[in-house]
């Protein structure tokens, strides 16, 4: 031991008279970190209401409460209310947020002799974002969703195969796990069926029992798979920050891998005497037919053409659903005991009146088949075709050759979608008009890429005003680019021709695809004034029952939405009303 | 204070007249569970005749909250903002290990970079547990110096942890597949200053309390950890290396950047006291160096692979054992997952339950109690890793 050691504490003394470098408090203030993750902030009308933050959170210090919030589709009056008693302060609520509505502010202070308090309404109007924060790169939610195998579009085009190849067993169990079981998609979804409960079967491998709920709620869930518009992946959180659960392919994943549904699905009857008949059996016929048979009652089912499916037969085209799924979904339906007469059309040999006279109720779905034209010069003639009889044609087998020559298709919805495919298997070149912006287009956005694909070319913001003739036949057709008109605010932009600039294009057939609305003329010669007719759609009530007792609607000619799915549930709630129509007679 | 005493009878011949005779045999003292001169909520009862200690029972257990337990009932990633509450002062290597079970099990690739900044924090963590210790150790001897000088300057390096990761203490940085967020804009900058300013605060730090007179005479020679008591009680980290035995997991079987860098693996001979806080402070030099080879060797590109949705993550079955190098010695992970979306079963194996409990026990035995204290800080005995 040296003397040196017992001096050298010593030299302590000379940090007396330094300053400090601790912080003073409260002179001077602690300022916290960037990153820092303090006391939770919450833009209250960003916020989805989703819970995902609440389902993460280890520490339970999320609950999700009833605020008074304006409840957009897609979203639900349900906000966060955090304890800090509870809280961690992890953040993991910020990085699993979908929206970004959610951050850990700069705020780390709360004093309080009031245990109460610590329970933080963090839901705020506006404030300027700081602390920890949503990072998309570093979001828990992965972006990207299970890729399929796609068959190149030079492939495609030549010929009707099946454009769809659907998951694999892996790839789907892996998309299934995207899903934050939020359940907004229930809601979205017209038939509501349980999401979030069939993609955690499908990820646990039971798609057994995955089916078996699908088809609680759509007895033609495997063409719902392949072809539906999807509106629960249109309010699915997880696409605002990538795309969204592939719900719609999931489903087709897990009905096409249960050959028979009849051996998991259970559909023991208990007879009931009452017979009900349907007219028409497409989506909605078949769905009510399916549920109102499980109630016990005889079902007749009438329809005008040699086979049942509607337009999903006659409308859709083959590569987009393969006959054999409709088949599949139709000889299960039959299989509970539903009867189907083909080839019978209702309103001409047999009638409204009869049918109602010999069964219990009557439903009538047959659907949107009176197509709207656009009204211009020089339209009529033979070969400005309509989309739905086109592909109508087309579907039925019946020989079109189009090889060489220019079509031009006018609409933007999913029939257009069909049309302008269609045509380009047939050997044309198509073109599209479409009088809005593409984002406007009422067709599937995969619909549009496939489409562009192909090689077709989209005149988006383009109005045909008059075709011109030569010797009857098309030669070219006028038309005008449009502007939009924004005024009408929660609506779609209205267009405005600009007149002054007409442009002409060349052109061989003209397919028309701007919408259709039902035939109701036999109704009407039927039944006269004592069926209330609105906006050229039968009037009806909750339970889908019109002015006339007995006689019920849905599908097509009785909603707006126009497509499989909303006919479906069309169908399933028909089918509870005509049981409580019947059980309260 | 309990007195134990044991009755001598004397009975007389005739045996009419009975006397009883008292003598105290021992004292039992209860040191802890109050914080004072404890590393934590952690208890010892000795049994001391005069100033001697003849019999020492650790008395852990006041700081159990079942870390073990819970993290079974919690899905895989809730487990990542609970593990680095077992130890306190160095809660970084719960993050990496829990985070490195999970990798091994689902076989989540580590991206370069995050490797790098994942080694980055632990050595940061390790200095600042490093000057935790210093303060905690000189503290239990009386000299409240160092102890003020070194919280102070652990608080540059909290500074610094908060910038990088939002929270000072529990840092909840490391998850699998990488880390949360990249480093901010002039962190290694800071960070390089910081190892310049610290270079110069450890040869301040041994005028008044390494080379110090007091400090030398109070530990040489207290508390000594031969060689092969070492190997018998399992000892690891630094009390294994003040030993002389060198042995270190970053050396040994190198993890996350480790294998990239040169450093020396640091021994004293004599097992003692004195060797046990002088390794950590050689140590703490031998850290800054290794920060200065990973501010320099840091790689760019991506710092974290993505693992499933949370929610619905599903680990593969299996189980694992990871290591790492911690300040206390070698912590462990054993991880066995049923392929559910929670683990079966997570045991830590803290290096506080050896060197706290059995080895504790033995140490103090001969020793006076005013070293207690001391003894128990040098061994750097963090509790709550006991009780887990």
């Amino acid at each position: 031991m040296a003397w040196n050691d017992i001096l050298k504490p010593l030299s302590g003394w000379k940090f007396l008279f330094k300053k400090p470098h601790t912080i003073r408090y409260p002179k001077e203030d602690k300022i916290p970190s960037e990153r820092y993750r303090g006391i939770h902030t919450n833009m209250i009308d960003k916020c989805i209401g989703c819970g995902s933050c609440e389902k993460i959170c280890m520490n339970q210090a999320i609950t999700m409460k009833e605020m008074d919030v304006e409840v957009k589709e897609g979203t639900t009056n349900l906000r966060p209310v955090v304890d800090h008693g509870r809280c961690c302060y992890c953040g993991l609520c910020v990085d699993i947020c979908p929206t970004g509505s959610l951050w850990l502010s700069r705020d780390y202070r709360h004093l309080s002799e009031d245990i109460d308090t610590f329970i933080i309404d963090p839901n705020v109007k506006e404030k300027e974002r700081e602390g920890w924060q949503k990072a998309p790169e570093f979001s828990l939610i992965p972006p990207e969703r299970g890729k399929m195998e796609e068959i190149p579009p030079e492939k495609r085009v030549k010929s009707f195969m099946e454009v769809f190849v659907g998951y694999t067993e892996p790839i789907a169990k892996e998309e299934a796990q995207r899903c934050l079981g939020c359940g907004l998609c229930v809601d979205a979804c017209a038939t509501h069926m349980h999401i979030p409960d069939y993609l955690k079967a499908i990820r646990e491998g039971n798609n057994e029992e995955a089916v078996r709920i699908m088809f609680k709620n759509n007895p033609l869930s495997e063409i719902c798979g392949t072809v539906c518009t999807h509106f629960c992946e249109n309010v699915c959180p997880v696409g605002i920050i990538g795309e969204p659960v592939a719900i719609q392919w999931e489903k087709e994943f897990a009905t096409r891998t249960i050959e028979d549904y009849k051996k998991i699905i259970d559909t023991t009857i208990k007879e009931k005497k009452e017979r009900v008949a349907v007219v028409g059996a497409g989506p909605a016929g078949l769905s009510f037919a399916f549920y109102l048979r499980l109630k016990g009652y005889k079902i007749d089912v009438f329809e005008k053409y040699e086979k049942p499916g509607g337009m999903m037969l006659l409308g859709i085209p083959s590569y987009r659903l393969p006959r054999k799924v409709i088949e599949k979904e139709i000889k299960f339906i039959t299989s509970t005991g539903v009867k189907i007469h083909t080839g019978t059309q209702i309103g001409k040999k047999k009638t409204f009146k009869e049918l109602l006279k010999k069964y219990s109720a009557v439903f009538v779905a047959t659907g949107n088949t009176k197509p709207y034209t656009m009204g211009i010069p020089g339209e009529e003639g033979k070969d400005t075709l309509q989309a739905i009889s086109f592909l109508y044609d087309v579907n039925t087998g019946k020989k079109i050759d189009l090889k060489g020559k220019k079509v031009l298709v006018v609409g933007g919805g999913n029939v257009a979608m069909d049309a302008i495919r269609t045509s380009r298997r047939l050997g044309a070149d198509v073109y599209l008009s479409y009088r809005r912006r593409e984002v406007d287009m009422p067709a599937d956005e995969l619909e549009r890429k496939e489409a562009k694909e192909e090689g077709i070319e989209f005149m988006i913001q383009t109005l045909p005003i008059e075709v011109i003739r030569e010797k009857g036949k098309i030669k070219a057709v006028k038309y005008v680019p449009t502007d939009m008109d924004f005024s009408e605010k929660g609506k779609r932009p209205k267009p405005v021709p600009r007149m002054n600039d007409v442009r002409t294009l060349e052109v061989d057939i003209i397919i028309e695809a701007i919408g259709q609305g039902p035939d109701l003329t036999y109704l009407e010669q039927e039944f006269g004034e004592s069926l209330k007719i609105e906006k050229g759609k039968p009037v009806v009530d909750k339970n889908l029952m019109c002015s006339i007792k007995g006689l019920f609607f849905g599908g097509d000619m009785a909603n707006k939405q126009n497509d499989i799915v909303s006919a479906v549930a069309d169908g399933r709630r028909a089918a509870e009303g005509v049981h409580n129509y019947l059980q309260n007679k | 204070m309990k007195q134990k005493t044991e009755q001598k009878k004397s009975l007389n011949q005739g045996g009419k007249n009975m006397t009883e005779e008292k003598s105290i045999d021992f004292f039992e003292y209860f040191i802890g569970p109050q914080h004072p001169g404890i590393t934590g909520n952690f208890g010892v009862i000795l049994n001391a005749v005069g100033d001697e200690i003849i019999k020492a029972q650790a008395n852990p257990g006041y700081l159990h909250r079942a870390f073990e337990k819970l993290m079974e009932q919690r899905m895989y990633l809730q487990n990542v903002p609970l593990v680095c509450r077992i130890c306190v002062p160095e809660p970084d290597v719960n993050e990496a290990l829990y985070s490195m079970a999970i990798e091994t099990l689902t076989g989540i690739e580590v991206p370069e970079r995050a490797k790098y900044i994942r080694t980055i924090v632990l050595e940061m963590a390790r200095l600042a547990a490093y000057l935790f210790y210093f303060g905690g150790t000189a503290a239990t001897l009386g000299l409240y110096t160092l102890p003020n000088w070194s919280f102070g300057d652990r608080d540059y390096i909290l500074d610094l942890f908060e910038e990088l990761t939002g929270a000072r203490i529990y840092h909840i940085y490391m998850q699998p597949g990488g880390v949360r967020r990249d480093l901010p804009k002039d962190f290694t900058k800071k960070l390089y200053s910081l190892l310049q300013t610290l270079k110069k605060r450890i040869k301040e730090y041994d005028g008044i309390f390494f080379d110090a007179a007091l400090f030398k005479k109070r530990t040489k020679g207290v508390g000594v950890i031969n060689k092969d008591m070492a190997i018998e009680y399992s000892v690891t980290g630094p009390n294994l290396r003040a030993s002389g035995i060198a042995y270190d997991i970053r050396k040994d079987t190198p993890y996350l950047a480790y294998p990239d860098i040169n450093f020396n693996v640091i021994t004293e001979n004599e097992g003692d006291f004195y060797s046990r806080v002088m390794v950590r402070r050689r140590e703490f030099e031998e850290d800054i160096k290794i920060l200065e080879q990973l501010i320099d060797k840091l790689p760019s590109g991506e710092v974290w692979n993505r693992y499933p949705m949370p929610l619905n993550w599903k680990v593969e079955k299996g189980d694992v054992y990871v290591k790492v190098e911690s300040t206390k010695g070698e912590y462990g992970y054993y991880v066995v997952s049923d392929g559910s979306e929670k683990p079966r079963r997570i045991h830590v194996r803290g290096p506080s339950m050896t060197h706290g409990i059995m080895l504790l026990e033995k140490l103090l035995k001969g020793q006076r109690i005013a070293d207690i204290s001391p003894i128990m800080f040098s061994l750097d005995i963090c509790p709550p890793d006991i009780d887990r």
